[in-house]
């Protein structure tokens, strides 16, 4: 897991973006039209259509064991083919993606929430919270990512849920940052100045003014937080520390797969592979959308 | 860089290893169960309320979390990080011969890493957009893609099916006994652990290279004809260098952290293995004593390395002698 993308690290200066004129296309159309965003958009695509077709069991039962046809190799029966238990691979794997998936969109639904709050409201409103909210961060930070997520889920115990708070936790200070550091500028910009001067309250100011306008940065690193928060769970279930047995998960898959590679290939390949896609789907994505964010951004 | 600067800065890093410290201990006192159900398994049910309290009382756990959390903060400034209940040996000890593993197999991981992605990163700058440059993207991409785990996993099964080699703890050869023997088994996981590695120094050197040959004075220097690669390595790359630096201190610090799944699949005794060991056996202080520690050093390498940037880059050399 030290691929874990090293939050201080991808805390990506994105420029804000020029405020949206008439004529310009939407957001979701100029990530489709760069390369790399449409790549992403199409990868995650297909991740969340096999998610979802896991929840209405086409075909086959994840926990369906079989005597027979054990460890089978990929076939018109079963696709990827079978594991030790002769349940089916493809049923797994797309059960697997589902739970990769809630805990990545549950724990970095929480962070974005609870971090981009906590980092406008400090920035807009500076002072004493500020400076509470900036010393806390600066205490979790010091945390190795992976560490902080451990000892958490170790402190809460195994379920979905409590792995997406642990990730959560961990992902909460880099949201903080990311959307402290554009409030900072927008609070002096003249059109927050115009609409004191009019009257408006702080919080028409903060929800209808500032917020919509430090988005960008946000909305890149969510796509970046996702890719981190599979890597994590996987990296967690892989130890034995997310979901539990008999419950599909990729890192779980991959973990019972060492006793029959490369003997048994399929059964560590696609569980493999599904992790593989959603990440290099979701960076592709955040890339998409850092580039359609500014138009000024070379591609690096 | 002014001695004020420097204060500052250390009163900063100590404000957060105290705040490390608090975090530790109140998120591990959350840990599920009971350490003496956990220690005593099934004969816990037998123990009368005396014979507890008594137990409890032995380990501490009678006392308020205030006067629990100022007992170990204390023995932190004596070397005493508590005694593994599992075990009864003190945490120090296993730290002690569980950290030069990590350790070794962290520095193993730079070597090897370090000039992969430096090299990779400058090669596909040089050419922003040509294939060299998307492929050594894709290849990073992938490299940062794959879990770890899938690497390791693979590894392991090739070494098997190779070599007939089956790494496991009993057989750990340390450096002082056999130097040869350790690298043997060091090597593979070291490699494994420099792929994600590699990669991530490889998009940093990239960007930072692309900044700075961008920069006036690098047209300057090929405008009075210098030879390329000496524009290249004198110039672009000693000035890209401060990212880079930044991010190899900072991967550093997650290594210490971050070597837990390589060392559960190839079987390494070290702080990683510990640390799972301690989870799995609800042992609150190894669990306790190696997070400080990995955070702990964590700060202070960030610490280090924003001063060896001050130190590298004279402007902000000068900027301090002026404040």
């Amino acid at each position: 897991m030290t691929q874990e993308m090293p939050p201080a690290a991808t805390v990506a200066p994105v420029a804000l973006p020029a405020p949206r004129t008439a004529g310009q296309p939407s957001l979701p159309r100029r990530v489709v039209a760069d390369r790399n965003g449409l790549i992403g958009v199409v990868l995650i695509g297909i991740l969340v259509l096999v998610a979802l077709a896991s929840l209405v069991h086409l075909g086959q039962d994840p926990l369906a064991q079989h005597r027979t046809g054990q460890l089978t190799g990929p076939s018109a029966a079963h696709w990827l083919g079978t594991d030790q238990f002769g349940r089916d691979i493809a049923a797994r794997v797309a059960a697997g993606i589902f739970a990769s998936l809630r805990v990545a969109v549950a724990s970095v639904a929480i962070a974005t929430v609870v971090g981009g709050l906590l980092g406008v409201l400090s920035g807009f409103a500076g002072g004493v919270l500020d400076a509470v909210v900036g010393r806390l961060t600066d205490v979790l930070f010091a945390f190795p990512a992976t560490l902080l997520a451990l000892a958490l889920v170790a402190a809460l115990g195994h379920g979905w849920f409590n792995t997406a708070v642990a990730i959560a936790v961990v992902y909460t200070p880099i949201f903080v940052r990311v959307s402290r550091g554009p409030v900072l500028t927008v609070r002096e910009s003249e059109y927050v100045k115009a609409g004191q001067v009019l009257g408006f309250s702080r919080s028409r100011l903060l929800f209808r003014h500032v917020l919509p306008n430090v988005s960008a940065p946000i909305a890149v690193q969510v796509a970046l937080a996702l890719s981190w928060a599979i890597l994590t769970e996987a990296g967690l279930s892989f130890l034995g520390l997310g979901t539990q047995p008999p419950n599909p998960s990729l890192g779980l898959m991959v973990s019972d797969a060492r006793n029959f590679f490369p003997d048994a290939w399929w059964t560590l390949l696609f569980p493999a592979l599904a992790v593989v896609v959603a990440v290099v789907g979701l960076n592709l994505l955040g890339d998409g959308l850092r580039n359609a964010l500014d138009p000024r951004s070379v591609q690096r | 860089m002014s001695l004020r600067y420097l204060a500052g800065r250390a009163a900063g890093m100590l404000g957060t290893l105290l705040g490390v410290a608090v975090v530790v201990f109140v998120v591990l006192r959350a840990l599920p169960g009971d350490t003496i159900t956990a220690k005593l398994g099934t004969q816990a049910a037998e123990l009368d309320a005396d014979q507890r309290a008594a137990l409890r009382h032995f380990y501490g756990l009678d006392a308020s979390p205030v006067t629990q959390f100022l007992r170990w903060f204390g023995g932190l400034f004596r070397g005493d990080l508590g005694v593994s209940i599992d075990t009864g040996v003190p945490v120090t000890h296993l730290i002690g011969d569980a950290l030069p593993v990590t350790l070794e197999l962290a520095v193993l991981a730079m070597i090897i890493a370090v000039p992969v992605g430096v090299l990779a990163g400058m090669l596909a700058a040089s050419r922003p957009g040509a294939a060299r440059d998307l492929s050594v993207q894709g290849v990073g991409l992938l490299g940062l893609a794959v879990p770890e785990f899938v690497v390791a996993t693979v590894t392991v099964a090739w070494l098997a099916s190779a070599f007939a080699y089956t790494p496991s703890a009993g057989t750990f050869v340390s450096l002082g006994s056999s130097f040869g023997g350790n690298l043997r088994q060091m090597l593979y996981p070291a490699l494994v652990l420099g792929v994600g590695l590699a990669a991530t120094v490889m998009r940093t050197t990239r960007s930072a290279y692309l900044e700075a040959a961008g920069s006036d004075f690098v047209r300057t220097a090929r405008g009075k004809g210098l030879a390329e690669s000496r524009v290249r390595f004198r110039h672009i790359l000693h000035n890209a260098g401060i990212p880079i630096v930044t991010m190899v201190g900072i991967q550093f610090g997650y290594l210490l952290g971050g070597t837990l799944v390589v060392e559960q699949v190839f079987a390494l005794p070290g702080l990683g293995r510990l640390l799972l060991d301690g989870i799995l056996h609800q042992d609150y202080a190894i669990v306790q004593g190696v997070t400080l520690l990995v955070a702990g050093t964590f700060v202070v390498v960030n610490f280090a390395v924003d001063i060896v940037y001050r130190l590298l880059d004279p402007r902000t050399r000068s900027e301090g002698r002026r404040a």
